[in-house]
């Protein structure tokens, strides 16, 4: 009896040991006016730091955490731009803290913890080749072709509530304002920030990152992704972030657990979803956006929820319950308010369960009516306050309503980047930040953070930065200027960052039309020009340009203060969700649906990329190096010119060039060692500037003599390194 | 190995016969070069494609596909139909209304400034929309313009797949006195955004530019234009499309011949002599072949008919080649050599000009890859005007109505897709080429045989007149003789070069500014540039330790510098060059130490801001510098005693080309000023070696 009780003690630590890992899948739809539909997946997942089983984490993602000490980590693949007409339609519906826009191309935030690892950049180039081999991304290649940089803070999503964290710089920030530009790099150098144009979403991508997941593309959400029709999208992002919450106070252990969030944001076009609407009579919602319906749910998620982004309370709960009985999918479907209006939230299990009978489906006329609304939702936040019966919002009726005006007239900021080419060698940056009046309430200002990287082909005069607050030019000891931080040395990633504290503005009404005014408009201009790019350091593809990075601009709402929520998209607001957690991570489970708790809480917080996210191409004054026919030419052409005749006409005397037997008598070889050593101060000028021009040489120079003389003790880096 | 010694010992025999014979040598170089030029036609190439990528004539036109044809004929029609006579506004703002189901949300910026070229333009921008599914409620925000202002007008078609980070232009010119062309020209230009915005191959944003005419040439509306793209203010309310990769400018014209045939016509003239990529004018050329009914192109520059001289001269010349006596070609073969000689003189003399030829130049001179394109159709032709056709039954306007816009439309799709197949700016090609037809051209390693061989002779020249001044003065052989021609040769090298610095600076300053006000940083950066060409200058003029002793006012370096100036000047006597160096240093012994640290300081400063200037502006010229530098010492111009002779004739035939390489510096200075301080100071110094000769 005594055995057995304690095999039965033993099974239950181990079943409460195993289970902790809580894995749900969230879909958003929102329906845009032009007859697109905007769909994000999100994919969510946590495990115990010091789990031993890891459930429905990935394996092989924990150990590459835990073996490299991450605390934070954003990897984002896309392809497209999201147009910031249709994010402004996004913005104004319940679904605006659902997903945030992406540059095209590879993203890479990396945050390592504390005192992890001495070399910080031998732990990222093993982090990049793991997250490589992981997505079959070029990942590994952006420690040499992608343009990193360390910033300062602000722009990466702390731990702590941004404003938080932007605090901190602002107080320290006349410390080392004045420096700026003197080397220093600015930031501790744990976060990493990447940025690589050439690496684009390609199918294979989205089939690694979906064997990532524990149910792959058999059942659940994920199996609605098909890559054929998310490559003929014109927006489509997917993004892998992760990040480690502290332990609860009295824990022996500093870490409490991962959080993983698998994200895919896609738009899907206006041709398809015409096609689909054709075939409305016999799919459903999922079946007409996604060409199949779903197979099944993912036997692992606990939960499984489609939100449809409604406004107009009354008729989306009366669209709800007529489609609802006519489909069969009584209490599948539940009205919910957030702060920016009302969504429906379907769950989507009893819609799969196996019996002989048809299966229900969700109506595609639930998503339809929303998108008539959906340009105009503000300020139908009120909506659950309306006594409806299946107002079952939980949180969202616990929204503060100040939070909730607030929200009605936030606008996503604006932001350009536009290249004034003075020359072939230089030129100014010019970065414009559009805020829309109405998110600077008048009680406290907002903050903006600015960030623009510069990469290493572009020497940056760090005087001449200069920031305009709506035409008037921002001094260093402006009280809107809460810090600016200007890293510009040679051969790396320049970064300029400044935070400003918006000047707080009469509020703007909710229906004033955006193109009238009612912007606060900052910009930030600074000089570049070109540096000497040695063939060796060149792209392949150098005769398109240098790609210079998006500008990001993060708007801070005073409400983010009080919040406990960061950026959004950002891939950290904070899912803790209702459970509690500990070292051991026993009695941890995750939000039951953390993409609902962002949308419930967010603080109304935005990230943008300039120009929806591309960069700007700037092109260098470069001969094409790359092409056979012109290395031969050039080179040939070269040395004939410059080691044959030229020399031969500063080392012969004209004596000799009359007749080669009237030389004072000199003996043959005498001849020959007065050549050489007349020579030999050319060679040496010349050897001195090819070391000085070429990198690569340098680096040989210097690995030679780190062979000869020991004490030296690394060789050159290498250009836009850390 | 024993053949190759064998040959190796000829060809060092070889050398001193020719250097016994350099006079021959130089006569018989001239010669070559001169036979080199009347031969260039002989090596011109067929005309290709170099950049793959373009697959040109890989996709097929789909604007009838769309229905873009039809709405451009749509267009046309109803703005034909209605007759009252437009303004440049009224005109794009109507098309796009009639557009409107087509073309939906399409959205101008206008843009206006005054007609001063080459003063800063004055610029005030107002946005209107117009299109859209509700009918095209075009709507301006109030028209700033006075009268005769000049406008553009433009929109930006934006790719739903691309990163938004490059695009390409189409200009069209409407001229809104022609009212015919203009009606066509918008109609075609309205349907073709509205086809654009329906393309799914669109991978960049295409910018679609309409300038108005009237008033202003193309050319003046686009320098316009681009200026106004390239300023940073403005950044939310003019749309743009990254950086600009190509343009095209598109006319519509009515036909020139009298029986109302439609022709094409392209122009790649640029300001200064600046070309567009070779391919990028063979890529306009092919898809008209390959896609229109349009004749084969012809060439802008070609079309005026040359002097008359020159036509009798090509006439004999091609009489002499084909007749009994020499009888080297046939006759269709001879008046084809004569024909491509006429061409070629007139595209090379465009070149020399420097002066554009179409409105593409002001897309060129920012490295924008552009051509010009006129399309000339007799349904451009005005009714009362020359075109008889025009006039003529109503189904013969239609059919010309027809070809005029599915050739103008076709040629317009396909262009803009090669453009936007590219990931790469054009380079696979040339920029350096002279085109003898319009599908043949003479390649830049052709067209260099006849300077080089003008160089050679001036080289060969050069070392004749070192031996003729070495047989002349035997004291050459005095080491002190030979360092002091050794300084000398040395002051002249660096006044040349400060020289050429201060201009390149100048003109640098010129180009760069374009008149506007400079900002700080480049003030300052041209400043420094043109200090440390004042700097170089002293020291060359008064000797470096002259120059130092002048910083220090109370050593008495006034007067040795005043002492080394003048015997700077006379450079030549060994003797007043050492005892002034010697001077200076007993000078500069009396100064106290703080003065002395300071002024050290101070040259030292001033040395290391132009080696940093000089390293990084001009590394890789700073390289070439330090190889060609030791030539001039070799031939000191100063040292030439009175007995030496050089025959005037000689150094004057010789100096011809050289002014005539200033002249065509002077010219591409413009565009290109760091070629400048590179190359004016090599110029100078031979160019004073060979007076000195004469």
């Amino acid at each position: 009896m005594q055995h057995s009780f304690c095999w039965l003690v033993l099974a239950a630590l181990l079943s409460s040991a195993t289970s902790t890992a809580a894995y749900t899948e969230e879909l958003a739809l929102h329906a845009l006016s032009d007859g697109s539909v905007l769909a994000h997946f999100e994919f969510s997942t946590a495990v115990p730091w010091q789990a031993v089983h890891v459930g429905t984490f990935p394996a092989v993602l924990l150990d590459v955490v835990r073996r490299h000490r991450v605390q934070q980590l954003e990897l984002s693949l896309t392809q497209g731009r999201w147009a910031w007409e249709q994010q402004r339609e996004v913005a104004v519906g319940p679904l605006r803290a659902a997903a945030g826009p992406r540059p095209p191309g590879l993203q890479l935030k990396v945050s390592f913890e504390e005192g992890a690892a001495q070399d910080i950049q031998a732990a990222y180039a093993a982090l990049t080749q793991a997250l490589g081999g992981l997505l079959c991304a070029g990942v590994a290649t952006v420690p040499r072709l992608a343009v990193m940089a360390a910033p300062a803070v602000g722009w990466f999503a702390q731990p702590q509530p941004v404003s938080t964290a932007a605090a901190q710089p602002a107080a320290g920030a006349a410390s080392h304002s004045n420096d700026s530009g003197s080397g220093s790099s600015g930031g501790t150098g744990r976060q990493v920030y990447a940025w690589l144009a050439q690496e684009s979403l390609c199918t294979e991508n989205v089939a690694a990152w979906r064997r990532l997941l524990p149910c792959r593309h058999h059942a659940g959400l994920a199996a609605l992704l098909h890559p054929v029709q998310l490559a003929a999208a014109p927006y489509h992002s997917l993004g892998l972030y992760l990040w480690v919450t502290p332990a609860a106070f009295g824990t022996s252990s500093s870490k409490g657990a991962v959080e993983l969030r698998q994200v895919l944001t896609v738009v899907l076009p206006v041709q398809q979803q015409q096609q689909q609407q054709q075939v409305e009579g016999q799919a459903g919602l999922l079946a007409s956006l996604f060409g199949s319906g779903l197979p099944g749910t993912c036997p692992a998620a606990g939960n499984t929820t489609v939100y449809l982004a409604g406004t107009d309370s009354t008729a989306f709960s009366a669209e709800a319950n007529r489609t609802g009985s006519q489909a069969g999918i009584p209490g599948a479907c539940k009205r919910l308010a957030v702060p920016s209006g009302t969504l429906l939230a379907c769950d989507v299990a009893p819609l799969t369960l196996p019996s002989s009978e048809p299966r229900p489906q969700l109506p595609l006329s639930l998503l339809l009516l929303n998108s008539s609304g959906s340009g105009s939702s503000s300020g139908s936040g009120s909506g659950c306050s309306s006594g409806n019966s299946s107002c079952n919002g939980g949180a969202g009726s616990s929204v503060s309503e100040p939070l909730a005006k607030q929200w009605t007239s936030l606008v996503p900021p604006k932001v350009v980047q536009h290249v004034v080419q003075g020359g072939s060698t230089w030129g100014t940056l010019v970065v414009g930040t559009r805020v829309w009046a109405g998110a600077a309430p008048a009680a406290a200002p907002s903050l903006l953070h600015l960030m623009q990287l510069v990469p290493w082909q572009l020497l940056v005069d760090s005087s001449s930065v200069q920031l305009r607050l709506n035409g008037e030019v921002l001094q260093q000891h402006s009280p809107e200027l809460a810090w600016q931080l200007v890293d510009a040395r040679p051969d790396r990633t320049a970064v300029v960052e400044a935070l400003l504290r918006l000047p707080t503005a009469a509020p703007v009404p909710a229906a004033a039309d955006l193109d009238a005014g009612g912007w606060l408009e900052v910009q930030l201009a600074v000089s570049y020009h070109t540096a000497f790019v040695p063939v060796s350091d060149q792209a392949p593809d150098a005769s398109r340009g240098v790609e210079l990075p998006p500008a990001i601009a993060t708007l801070l709402p005073p409400a983010c203060a009080n919040v406990s929520s960061t950026t959004r998209g950002s891939g950290n607001s904070s899912s803790h969700g209702s459970g509690s957690n500990d070292g051991g991570g026993a009695e941890y489970t995750a939000a039951a649906a953390p993409l609902l708790l962002r949308l419930q809480s967010s603080c109304g917080a935005w990230q943008q990329y300039s120009s929806s996210g591309g960069g700007t191409l700037v092109p260098l004054p470069l001969p094409d190096f790359s092409m056979t026919f012109n290395v031969v030419c050039f080179t040939s052409a070269l040395l004939a010119v410059l080691l044959g005749g030229v020399a031969n006409l500063v080392l012969r005397s004209p004596e000799e060039f009359a007749d080669t037997h009237l030389t004072g008598g000199l003996s043959f070889w005498q001849k020959k060692k007065k050549r050489l050593l007349l020579f030999l101060p050319v060679l040496l000028v010349t050897l001195g500037l090819i070391v000085y021009l070429d990198k690569d040489m340098q680096r040989w120079v210097l690995s030679m003599l780190h062979v000869v003389l020991p004490h030296l003790r690394q060789g050159p880096e290498q250009h836009g390194e850390l | 190995m024993i053949r190759w010694l064998a040959l190796r010992s000829r060809i060092k025999g070889l050398i001193p016969a020719i250097v016994r014979n350099l006079q021959v040598c130089v006569w018989a170089l001239l010669v070559v070069a001169v036979a080199a030029i009347l031969l260039l036609p002989l090596s011109a190439n067929k005309c290709y494609l170099d950049e793959k990528a373009l697959l040109v004539g890989g996709a097929q036109p789909s604007v009838s596909q769309t229905g873009c044809l039809e709405v451009c004929l749509t267009v046309h029609r109803q703005l034909l139909a209605a007759g009252t006579p437009r303004d440049f506004v009224s005109l794009v703002q109507d098309a796009a209304h009639a557009a409107a189901p087509f073309t939906a949300e399409l959205g101008f910026h206008q843009h206006a400034f005054s007609a001063s070229l080459g003063s800063p333009l004055a610029r005030s921008s107002s946005s209107s929309r117009s299109g859209g599914s509700s009918g095209g409620n075009s709507s301006s925000s109030g028209d700033p313009l006075a009268a005769g202002a000049c406008r553009t007008l433009h929109t930006v078609v934006r790719s739903r797949r691309g990163e938004g980070s490059e695009g390409y232009l189409l200009l069209i010119p409407l001229n809104s006195s022609a009212p015919a062309a203009a009606t066509l020209a918008a109609a075609a230009g309205v349907a073709l955004a509205g086809h654009l915005q329906r393309s799914s191959w669109l991978a960049k944003d295409a910018v679609l530019l309409f300038a108005d005419t009237a008033s202003c040439t193309a050319e003046e509306s686009a320098e316009a234009w681009m200026l106004a793209y390239s300023s940073p203010h403005n950044l939310f309310g003019f749309p743009r499309a990254g950086l600009l990769q190509q343009a095209l400018v598109l006319e519509v014209a009515a036909a020139a011949a009298a029986d109302g045939a439609s022709s094409a016509e392209l122009s790649v003239h640029g300001r200064g002599g600046v070309l567009p990529n070779l391919d990028l004018y063979f890529l306009v050329k092919r898809t008209l072949e390959l896609h229109t009914s349009l004749p084969p192109v012809s060439l802008r520059a070609a079309t005026a008919p040359p002097p008359r001289a020159a036509r009798l001269a090509a006439a004999a010349l091609a009489s002499l080649t084909s007749s009994p006596p020499l009888r080297l070609a046939p006759a269709a073969a001879a008046q084809r050599y004569v024909s491509e000689l006429l061409t070629a003189a007139a595209f090379a003399g465009q070149l020399a000009a420097g002066e554009a030829t179409g409105a593409h130049a002001a897309f060129l001179s920012r490295q924008v890859d552009a051509a010009t394109l006129v399309l000339r159709f007799a349904a451009a032709a005005e009714p009362g005007g020359g075109g008889r056709q025009a006039a003529s039954s109503s189904v013969k306007a239609k059919q010309r109505a027809q070809l005029a816009a599915s050739s103008t439309l076709t040629a317009a799709e396909l262009v803009l897709r090669t453009f936007n197949n590219l990931q790469e700016r054009l380079h696979h090609s040339t920029s350096l080429y002279v085109l003898v037809s319009p599908a043949r051209f003479v390649g830049v390693a052709a067209y260099l045989a006849p300077p080089a061989c003008l160089l050679l002779a001036g080289v060969l020249q050069l070392i004749e007149a070192r031996r003729a001044t070495h047989a002349a003065a035997p004291g050459m052989a005095d080491p002190s003789l030979r360092a002091a021609v050794w300084k000398a040769a040395w002051r002249r090298v660096a006044a040349a070069h400060a020289l050429a610095s201060a201009a390149g600076t100048v003109m640098q300053w010129a180009g760069v500014s374009g008149g506007a006000r400079l900002g700080g940083a480049a003030a300052a950066l041209l400043l420094q540039q043109l200090l440390w060409s004042a700097a170089a200058g002293v020291a060359a003029a008064v000797g470096l330790p002259a120059a130092m002793a002048a910083l220090q006012p109370d050593s008495g370096g006034d007067s040795g510098g005043n002492e080394q100036s003048s015997e700077g000047a006379r450079s030549s006597s060994t003797s007043s060059s050492k005892g002034s160096s010697k001077g200076s240093r007993q000078d500069g012994t009396g100064a106290i130490p703080v003065q002395r640290c300071t002024r050290v300081f101070g040259l030292a400063v001033l040395l290391l801001q132009g080696t940093r200037l000089l390293l990084n502006q001009w590394a890789r010229c700073l390289a070439l510098l330090l190889w060609v530098l030791p030539l001039y010492a070799l031939w000191p111009a100063g040292t030439c005693p009175a007995g030496t002779r050089g025959p005037r004739l000689r150094s004057g035939l010789l100096l011809l080309p050289l002014l005539a390489a200033g002249a065509l510096l002077w010219r591409v200075g413009g565009t290109a000023p760091w070629l400048v301080p590179l190359i004016l100071p090599h110029l100078l110094l031979f160019g004073a070696t060979l007076l000195s000769r004469a």
